[in-house]
């Protein structure tokens, strides 16, 4: 079950999904943002005749000293959005659950930015990829098409999470690299405290940015009923014990950290969303996306 | 029916079912190692409950059963009192079956015969049948205490012994006719035959054949010729020699040795060299209690050693009147008295209660260990069962 190959059922929920930018409230008569529609974009496009409402900057008076009428100048605009998927490849991700062994952290990350493009591309946007991991990040940049989906395809296909990703190297790249109405989700376990901080270094800055934080099944059910010696795969650390012991322990304070972390991320205006890893790749997308289109 | 153990400090050894416990306990605690990127909210120190956690419930289970049933093998179970308590309705062979009293309904009917048959079957014949007093001992000592026993015994018992039986319970004495009338008792003892006597003498105990030529002299009539033959030594025994006197010192010849051992009786001088077979046992005391002869077995034969020179001084005996007489008792013993009447051979009372062997319970349990291995081996090694870690 490669994650890239989206299941027919996934693939119709999907088609009914939309990501919008938190901005889009406040594109002006930007609607769903079709591309090849007029704008406020640097190529002149066309002249079309003043309607109530246009910004007086945008008539041309030039025109108007000729003609006598308001003329307000259309720029043709590329779409206004694109779409940055950033995918955690720390070693991290490639836990699985006892349950499913062959379906890691990172397949399952896999699948959502694959479901994302997906979106992305049924809805005109531009849709770029960047990975953070141990090496150089692997950084793509935006574009649109099918062609573009697949190149991301083939980028995705063999990477391997290993090694600690070095955040607060990836995200100055990423930023360097953002326009202004660009639309980062952020694919992670979101354990790492540096990816946090670059979320939240990048909401700063004024862009908008999404956290989509995938669990294990076995993290957020604790089903361990024997004795286990359980290991960072990001450090040496380990804790041995009986996993009955554990369990109440762990749960209330991972829910500790969880609530600590949305909390965190509401508070520096990063959206976020969860998704466990035996869930459905088209839920978080719709839990992220719904909230922004009620605003 | 009531079971018991024979060692049942043997039960001890069941501090073995620990073994297979631990095995199961053990296997637990060794852990499977897991990546877990949430470990910081693992907390690392948690409290140890320590909970026994066994594995493979039912392996384990029969493993313990497997060691307890062993162990109780080794602690000798018993069944005790498994013996059938139904009154038992003797009947000795012979009797005429129209005369017999009626049994109980439920009684056990049996031939006070060897292996006591029932009384559906045949009549046992013959010699089995001699014994009956002993057969009646054994039957009692077979049957658990209280058990009612019947006797039904002919008028004229043969081939009791000395003594009523002694028997542990109050049996009932049905005496009956035979069914063909036994053989006229004889009112007078037939004399047995003197025995006859063949002397073998050394070269210094000539002077002591006249003892034995007198004894024979005295055992027979006054117109008869003594059965007498004495000789030294180096003469042959003759085809029939009757019983042997070996007057000479030293080890016997080979001869006369298997002679004796084919069955012959012997009387040697005390200087003779003749070991028994066996215990010996005195057969002729003086007057004063000492012992003048001993007797024993040497191969069929019998010996007779005796115990002092033959001299008048050493050994008084050879020269009073009654020396031929004594000589007789002791070459053949006149048989004992043996036939009865049955009225006054009636079973007494007050025997030691019969101690029935318990049923050994080892064979059944053989097979119960046998049973439980195969289910325990089953179990162990059946394809589905969890990997063990």
């Amino acid at each position: 079950m490669s994650p890239l190959d989206l299941p027919a059922d996934l693939r119709s929920r999907l088609r009914r999904l939309s990501l919008t930018p938190r901005r889009a409230a406040v594109l002006p008569a930007a609607g769903q943002h079709d591309s090849r529609n007029r704008g406020g974009g640097l190529e002149f496009a066309q002249y079309r005749p003043y309607e109530r409402g246009d910004d007086l900057r945008r008539i041309d008076w030039k025109l108007y000293a000729r003609s006598d009428r308001f003329f307000v100048r259309d720029a043709e605009r590329e779409s206004p959005v694109a779409i940055w998927i950033v995918l955690d490849a720390s070693a991290s991700m490639s836990q699985a659950d006892l349950a499913t062994p062959q379906w890691s952290r990172f397949d399952a990350a896999r699948r959502l930015a694959a479901s994302l493009i997906e979106v992305a591309l049924h809805q005109g946007d531009r849709f770029g990829l960047m990975v953070a991991s141990a090496g150089a990040p692997v950084v793509i940049e935006p574009g649109a098409g099918p062609r573009h989906r697949d190149r991301l395809f083939l980028a995705l296909a063999p990477l391997r999470p290993e090694g600690v990703a070095n955040w607060a190297r990836d995200v100055p790249v990423l930023g360097q690299r953002l326009g202004p109405s660009d639309l980062v989700l952020i694919l992670s376990d979101g354990f790492d405290e540096a990816c946090v901080a670059g979320a939240e270094r990048l909401a700063a800055s004024g862009r908008d940015v999404a956290l989509i934080q995938i669990l294990t099944a076995d993290e957020r059910d604790f089903p361990f009923d024997d004795g286990y010696r359980f290991e960072d795969p990001e450090s040496d650390g380990h804790v041995v014990g009986d996993g009955r012991a554990l369990r109440a322990d762990y749960l209330a304070r991972m829910a500790e950290a969880r609530a600590a972390l949305v909390a965190r991320l509401e508070s520096h205006g990063v959206r976020h969303a969860l998704h466990v890893v035996d869930e459905t790749a088209d839920r978080p997308i719709r839990a992220l996306f719904r909230e922004a289109a009620r605003t | 029916m009531s079971p018991a153990l024979l060692a049942p400090l043997a039960l001890g050894a069941l501090a073995v079912l620990a073994i297979p416990v631990v095995i199961h306990i053990a296997r637990r605690t060794q852990t499977r190692t897991i990546a877990f990127a949430a470990l910081r909210w693992l907390n690392p120190d948690p409290k140890r409950r320590r909970r026994l956690r066994i594995d493979e419930r039912v392996l384990l289970a029969a493993r313990l059963a497997l060691l307890a049933v062993i162990v109780l093998g080794l602690a000798l179970p018993v069944l005790r009192d498994l013996a059938d308590d139904r009154p038992v309705f003797a009947v000795a062979p012979g009797l005429a079956p129209a005369a017999l009293p009626t049994p109980q309904d439920h009684a056990r009917r049996v031939w006070l015969a060897p292996g006591f048959p029932s009384l559906d079957s045949a009549m046992p014949t013959g010699a089995a049948t001699a014994d009956i007093i002993s057969l009646i001992r054994q039957l009692d000592a077979d049957l658990p205490p209280g058990v009612p026993l019947e006797l039904v015994v002919p008028a004229v018992l043969d081939g009791v012994d000395a003594e009523r039986p002694r028997l542990s319970r109050t049996v009932a004495w049905r005496i009956v006719a035979p069914s063909q009338p036994s053989a006229p008792v004889a009112r007078s003892a037939t004399v047995p035959a003197p025995p006859r006597l063949t002397v073998r003498y050394g070269p210094t105990a000539e002077r002591q054949v006249r003892y034995f030529r007198a004894a024979a002299t005295a055992w027979t009539s006054p117109d008869l010729r003594p059965a007498f033959n004495a000789a030294p030594i180096d003469r042959p025994l003759g085809s029939d020699p009757g019983v042997l006197v070996w007057l000479a010192p030293g080890v016997l010849p080979p001869d006369v040795v298997a002679w004796i051992r084919a069955g012959g009786v012997g009387l040697l001088s005390s200087d003779a060299v003749l070991p028994f077979e066996g215990e010996a046992v005195v057969v002729w005391r003086d007057d004063a209690g000492q012992p003048l002869a001993m007797q024993g077995l040497v191969g069929r034969g019998r010996v007779l050693h005796l115990t002092r020179p033959l001299t008048p001084s050493a050994m008084p005996a050879v020269v009073q009147a009654d020396f031929p007489d004594a000589l007789a008792r002791l070459l053949s013993p006149p048989p004992a008295p043996a036939r009865v009447a049955a009225v006054d051979h009636a079973p007494l009372t007050g025997g030691p209660a019969p101690q029935l062997p318990p049923l050994d319970t080892r064979p059944w349990l053989a097979l119960v260990v046998v049973l439980l291995f195969g289910i325990e081996r089953w179990l162990a090694t059946r394809r589905r069962r969890a990997v063990a870690p």
